[in-house]
């Protein structure tokens, strides 16, 4: 009895444990939901590895739209959910900003929203040459 | 060993054991080797259902091919620090196509398999952005 008793207590709270780590797993999408509303107004502080680079900011306008990088604007456009029947345009985590210089020269930001942070970021310079990347993370600056 | 015992271990097993796998796991191909030398049809939803047909990435997935010209294509990157950064390791892709001017076309996906998903595609006239949904599948 004794036995099955701790075989019944273990169920209980390996089964509270599974339920828990489900709830974290998918509460976790509804946190990275589009990256119009994490963007929209809010300035971020950013760390890449390359020396050039190292630490830069990101300001958005009052839309997802319009980023400032480098001392120039970007143009930034979200990733998208649903299907082509039902598209949800703009509707994901992921963001994109582009700054075109000249046919060949181009920057281009590529990155995740997840919770207040910006993950998965990759900051390229296009060049004839071949791009050059760069990883990065930003974190919110508190106003 | 008691069956008390044994029975915490087997349940320890089961439960860590896909951990422990997951971990164990070769390191998973960044967007670059997913796409290389593959051709996609592409579906806009732009109200149209525009369907663009062979859209092929070169051999080194580090360009894609459209209108006969190579475009530069980048991927994510992984890592959460200056330890941990992991460049371009990461499955989103982002492609663009600029003329020099002040338009460009821009398209940014996460490889999935034999499709691209999550895709938006943007085209940039002068600071005015158009955003569609753009959908791929291995040709």
């Amino acid at each position: 009895m004794n036995r099955l008793d701790t075989i019944a207590k273990y169920v209980k709270y390996s089964s509270l444990a599974l339920v828990a780590a489900a709830t974290v797993a998918t509460a976790a999408p509804a946190r990275a939901d589009s990256c119009q509303r994490a963007a929209a107004g809010r300035q971020f502080v950013c760390e890449s590895t390359s020396q050039e680079l190292r630490q830069f900011t990101v300001e958005f306008g009052d839309n997802h739209r319009v980023a400032g990088v480098f001392g120039g604007a970007m143009d930034c456009f979200c990733s998208s959910t649903g299907t082509v029947a039902r598209p949800r345009i703009e509707g994901g985590p992921g963001i994109t900003c582009v700054a075109t210089l000249s046919a060949d020269d181009a920057i281009v930001l590529n990155a995740r929203f997840q919770g207040n942070r910006i993950l998965q970021g990759t900051v390229a310079v296009i060049r004839p040459d071949g791009p050059f990347t760069d990883p990065f993370v930003c974190t919110p600056v508190q106003k | 060993m008691n069956s008390k015992r044994r029975f915490f271990l087997a349940l320890a097993a089961a439960l860590l054991g896909p951990l422990v796998l997951a971990g164990s796991a070769p390191a998973a191909a960044d967007c670059h080797q997913l796409v290389a030398g593959k051709s996609y049809d592409c579906h806009l939803a732009d109200g149209s259902d525009t369907l663009f047909r062979d859209v092929v990435f070169h051999p080194t997935g580090l360009f894609v091919e459209i209108f006969s010209k190579l475009h530069p294509c980048v991927c994510s990157s992984t890592g959460n620090d200056d330890e941990s950064f992991d460049r371009e390791s990461g499955r989103d892709i982002t492609c663009l196509l600029a003329d020099g001017q002040d338009s460009a076309f821009a398209f940014t996906a996460r490889v999935s398999g034999r499709k691209l998903v999550q895709g938006t595609a943007a085209s940039i006239v002068g600071g005015e952005v158009q955003t569609f949904l753009i959908s791929c599948e291995l040709g």
